[in-house]
């Protein structure tokens, strides 16, 4: 079935199609290798999760992993609870539809991330020293 | 170049991947954020058998739709899907056009890690705007380098039986 041009010449790239050569191990090699390095570039982070960096509409917030507690964030498509419980924080009744946020959960680690695109929420742990605080 | 059965054809692959994007979004997810991307089999099968432009229109006929149907021109899923199929044909393109080197399975794997870093840029800056998104891409990349594979694999398998069928 591969398609015909006018002049009776056959159009298509043919050659695609065969095993995977050298080329395609390097290429995933490669690619496998930025998978792992491209967060580490962006964002090298360490520490001991001990706080929860919370981003939403309103701004940036920073909550204790330490410390239990219920906090409401607030999105676009409404509010969603964040929950920390045990060094373990969860996001709980997320109006997100496909409720994504919701089965990332729960978080401890550093580098761990909540995320609810829809509704515009990130939650990160990060090792930073814990400080309630709010800034806009 | 504007055949009924190039038409034809592109036409039937736009709709098999707007199928399949669209079983793919309506089955249950059990792993968020993971997708298959099967509608980019059909993008694969298009370079094949229409050649590189064929590809490209089979990605944006397929992103058209997916958008219209599941969101909204200026939806987030719209624009993270545009992300997405501008990113993969950025990189897809180049390494068809380099057929003797890469296989299917070297440009299936490209565009996919391509697909998943541009959504997770586009998603960091626009919408949650923290670079975070980008501590789950080992996960995600991993994730597509692996459906990257399986697509290929697919598509392989379509367009050695489709050859088969002769032309017209």
């Amino acid at each position: 079935m591969r398609s015909v041009n006018r002049k009776g010449k056959e159009e298509g790239v043919g050659g695609l199609v065969r095993r995977p050569t050298l080329w395609d191990v390097a290429l995933f090699v490669a690619l496998f290798v930025l998978v792992f390095t491209i967060p580490g570039i962006i964002r090298g982070e360490k520490g001991d999760g001990t706080t929860l960096e919370v981003r939403t509409q309103a701004g940036v917030a920073t909550f204790s992993l330490l410390e239990d507690g219920v906090h409401t964030l607030s999105g676009p498509l409404g509010e969603a609870k964040l929950t920390v419980r045990g060094g373990k924080a969860r996001l709980e009744n997320s109006p997100c539809p496909l409720k994504i946020g919701e089965a990332m959960g729960p978080v401890s680690k550093p580098g761990d991330v909540i995320l609810c695109i829809p509704n515009r929420i990130s939650i990160r742990v990060t090792g930073k020293v814990a400080v309630d605080a709010v800034s806009r | 170049m504007r055949s009924p059965a190039r038409i034809t054809t592109l036409a039937l692959l736009i709709s098999a991947a707007f199928v399949l994007s669209s079983m793919e979004r309506s089955l249950p997810n059990p792993v968020p954020m993971v997708r298959l991307g099967l509608g980019n089999i059909m993008t694969l099968v298009a370079f094949v058998m229409v050649g590189i432009r064929g590809g490209v229109w089979v990605t944006v006929g397929r992103v058209v739709l997916v958008s219209l149907v599941w969101g909204g021109l200026l939806s987030p899923t719209a624009v993270l899907s545009v992300a997405g199929g501008a990113a993969a044909l950025a990189v897809m393109v180049p390494l068809t056009l380099m057929a003797g080197r890469f296989s299917l399975y070297g440009v299936s794997t490209a565009g996919a890690f391509a697909h998943v870093v541009a959504q997770l840029a586009v998603a960091s800056f626009i919408y949650v705007r923290s670079p975070d998104l980008f501590n789950i891409l080992p996960f995600l990349g991993a994730a597509a380098l692996a459906t990257g594979l399986f697509n290929a694999f697919v598509a392989g398998m379509l367009v050695e039986r489709l050859q088969r069928v002769p032309a017209r």
